[in-house]
């Protein structure tokens, strides 16, 4: 794969923001895609992101700033989708005729498993290369419609690639973009350390009628947070760490990887329960709740967190009762079915597969299909 | 024959005011306590002091920490205690009784009667037992000190079966007098199904959870803590409560419907069907504080005394129960209790491996 220059950055929020104004920052050629006018032309009104906070203050000139996917992507050597979970479906269906094989196609975060790749391959895409990391590499708010205030580039990225067995080469050249990345062997491994999905859910539904009576007025984690949300937490937590080890995938329970990351301190950590780490985390100490239960803590966390868990405990033949019952609940709290509308098997391009098939596939390439493989034809 | 003597066991807010009540009506009472200090300052102070329907101080013909001396020639046997206390009582009761005895439990919840004669059975009591139940206390009362009980008034229309369901129409002639608001019911199913504390307390104590932790109770729990969302959890869960209900043929009422004809919320909050709306314009609770810890029986009886009973009836009857289900899991990780093993479940209530039909003669023949 040739080096990367040109970047087509699929999406303006937030994340899409932030990426554009750090990437031409570091010299690269950056085409910026925005679904709606008024997410742009802010930006194209000025050619550019204004930007603040961690790479100080600048301006970002970008070379294009377009609503037209075809236009952004036409050329670009890399692809980087930067939009929420539950939009992954139809970014990748809205891409999906534009894309060709030598484009490097990346997801930051992704943690949707095949979602983005078949989808865009069921959209007519020619699908070369596909990865992902495990969280947003960024933690960014825009200040202005053409301003994005840059808080923290995050110092550990998990990042996979399908097939994985193709991850050193194509982690070389996604090191250019991306310096942090820390290499995995396969797709599954950014999946599980997506924690937001093991404490936002609960949180905010044990405190569901706190929301709705006072409007979010208290500190989310650290009200909000109690004993007993801490104990649901830890249990979604055991669950989450339960699931991934029986799919082969070591990740380290919420204390320890808070601790690596910086959201809690020592003391967070060596108490080992949820509730220990958010009652020492500075960084989320005054972060207040939200002002209504219609909020991404249930709408992204809930169905491509949990329901993923869950999803994929059913794979692993583990059950994970704590994550049902808050999936359930969670579902007649919201109106509607999270686990219908979320990271199903069927979704995440596993369904009906075992353990070792869905390995195979996400390390190989290879989906499992009516024609048989040069293998299959071999055995018999 | 009527009753005279009344052995009331359990000297907490029920008991107490059942005591004071009935002392004062005139019946002979022996109160029980497992715990001597409950009695103490009654024995010191020569009674009860009773406020609101009865006044003054009540004599009672017996204080005592022992059930033999309690029952012993007792017409009615009383059994005033948390669902959780059943058990114990059984033990002791099994060798003291002969059938001949009637035993009320006041209040039986879901599933309290088979509970506690399944009790007497592993206890080793092998003879017949008349045993019969209210859904809740037939007082609304509150002890306002160790020996000072308030009765605000007695819980209107509450239904009332027998176990074996056969002898409903004679225990009922027999309590009458004592609890004039009683209804007979269909059976022990009927009012363990119409259980209303088991079908939104845990909600408003679950989906609060923090709230109540972080301030000690510190908000209205029916006026603020009952919102859109947590109502429509309690929709849910009664849905599945009138499920189970229908499966079994037991008549049920929807909980907006009791609550509206129990003089607790407005009509228009009836007929808007919003059960959210009904919790927040429910005048005698809009005052009502929540409780200061989730270590409460709003979660300890009503989820494993309650829900859990409920949840194991739709198992009998082949009906799903997810909500349900969800709230006891979410209500154990909570308070760190397994609920579903050490609520109510199908064999504590003695009906493990017992099919609907089966379930049905059980509680109309108790064979």
């Amino acid at each position: 794969m040739p080096p990367i220059k040109t970047i087509a950055i699929i999406g303006a929020g937030n994340g899409g923001c932030a990426a554009a104004a750090y990437l031409a920052h570091r010299g690269f050629d950056i085409r910026l895609y925005g679904r709606s006018r008024a997410t742009t032309e802010p930006l194209s009104a000025t050619g550019g992101i204004e930007y603040e906070g961690a790479l100080g203050d600048g301006f970002a000139p970008l070379s294009l700033i377009t609503n037209d996917t075809g236009a952004a992507i036409a050329g670009a050597d890399l692809v980087l989708i930067m939009a929420p979970t539950h939009a992954h479906e139809d970014v990748a269906r809205t891409i999906a005729p534009h894309i060709a094989p030598r484009q490097l196609v990346m997801a930051a975060p992704g943690h949707t498993l095949l979602l983005i790749p078949n989808t865009i391959r069921k959209g007519g895409g020619r699908l070369g290369i596909y990865c992902d990391s495990s969280s947003l590499p960024f933690i960014c708010r825009k200040s202005a419609p053409g301003r994005i205030n840059i808080t923290g580039v995050a110092q550990i990225l998990y990042f996979a690639v399908f097939p994985g067995e193709k991850v050193a080469a194509v982690a070389e050249d996604v090191r250019q973009v991306f310096p942090h990345i820390e290499p995995t062997p396969s797709l599954l491994h950014t999946v599980f350390p997506y924690t937001n999905a093991i404490h936002h859910p609960p949180a905010l539904l044990l405190n569901v009628g706190r929301v709705e009576s006072t409007g979010g007025d208290y500190h989310h984690y650290y009200d909000g947070i109690t004993p007993s949300v801490g104990r649901l937490i830890d249990a979604l937590d055991a669950e989450r760490v339960a699931v991934a080890a029986a799919l082969g995938v070591w990740i380290e329970p919420l204390p320890q990887f808070f601790f690596r990351m910086g959201y809690t301190n020592a003391a967070g950590r060596d108490s080992g329960t949820a509730y220990g780490v958010f009652h020492n985390s500075e960084p989320n100490r005054w972060i207040k709740a939200s002002a209504t239960i219609d909020h991404r803590f249930l709408n992204e966390d809930v169905p491509y967190g949990l329901v993923a868990i869950a999803e994929l405990g059913h794979v692993a033949e583990v059950p994970t009762p704590c994550a049902d019952a808050v999936i359930e609940i969670a579902s007649i709290v919201a109106g509607r079915s999270y686990r219908r509308d979320g990271l199903t098997r069927d979704r995440m391009g596993i369904d009906a597969m075992t353990v070792s098939q869905v390995t195979t596939l996400l390390r190989s390439g290879q989906l499992p299909g009516p024609e048989p493989s040069p293998q299959d034809l071999r055995l018999r | 024959m009527g009753v005279n003597s009344v052995a009331v066991l359990g000297a907490g807010h029920g008991g107490c005011a059942a005591a004071a009540d009935l002392g004062k009506r005139g019946y002979s009472v022996r109160l029980h306590a497992r715990n001597p200090e409950r009695l103490a300052t009654l024995r010191a102070q020569g009674g009860i002091e009773a406020r609101g329907i009865q006044r003054g101080l009540v004599p009672i013909d017996l204080l005592t920490t022992d059930v033999a001396e309690a029952v012993r020639g007792a017409d009615l046997i009383m059994l005033v205690v948390p669902s959780v206390a059943h058990g114990h009582y059984a033990q002791a009761l099994a060798p003291l009784i002969d059938g001949s005895q009637a035993i009320f439990i006041n209040p039986g919840h879901t599933g309290g009667g088979l509970h506690f004669q399944h009790e007497l059975r592993n206890a080793g009591y092998r003879g017949p037992v008349r045993s019969c139940e209210t859904v809740t206390l037939t007082y609304i009362t509150r002890l306002e000190g160790p020996g000072t009980v308030n009765i605000f008034s007695y819980t209107k229309r509450l239904g009332f079966a027998a176990l074996p369901g056969r002898q409903t129409a004679a225990l009922f002639a027999l309590i009458k007098p004592l609890y004039a608001e009683i209804q007979q019911a269909s059976s022990v199913l009927e009012t363990g199904l119409s259980n209303l504390n088991a079908i939104f307390h845990p909600e408003g104590m679950i989906m609060n959870a923090g709230w109540i932790q972080h301030t000690n109770g510190n908000f209205l729990f029916y006026r603020e803590g009952f919102t859109d969302a947590v109502g429509r959890v309690t929709a849910a869960v009664d849905a599945e409560r009138m499920a189970v209900a229908k499966a079994l043929s037991v008549p049920a009422i929807p909980f907006i419907d009791v609550f509206y004809e129990a003089g607790l919320t407005t009509k228009a909050a009836r007929d808007s069907g919003d059960i959210s709306r009904a919790c927040r314009e429910s005048e005698p609770n809009k005052t009502i504080k929540s409780p200061a810890s989730l270590d409460h029986r709003y979660v300890h009886e009503d989820v494993g005394y309650g829900l859990v009973p409920i949840s194991a009836l739709g198992q009998l009857a082949g009906v799903a129960t997810p909500t349900i289900d969800a709230l006891i899991k979410l209500a154990g990780l909570a308070v760190g209790i397994d609920y579903m093993r050490d609520g109510l479940t199908l064999e504590r209530l003695g009906l493990k491996g017992k099919s609907p039909s089966e379930l049905l003669r059980i509680v109309e023949d108790c064979d």
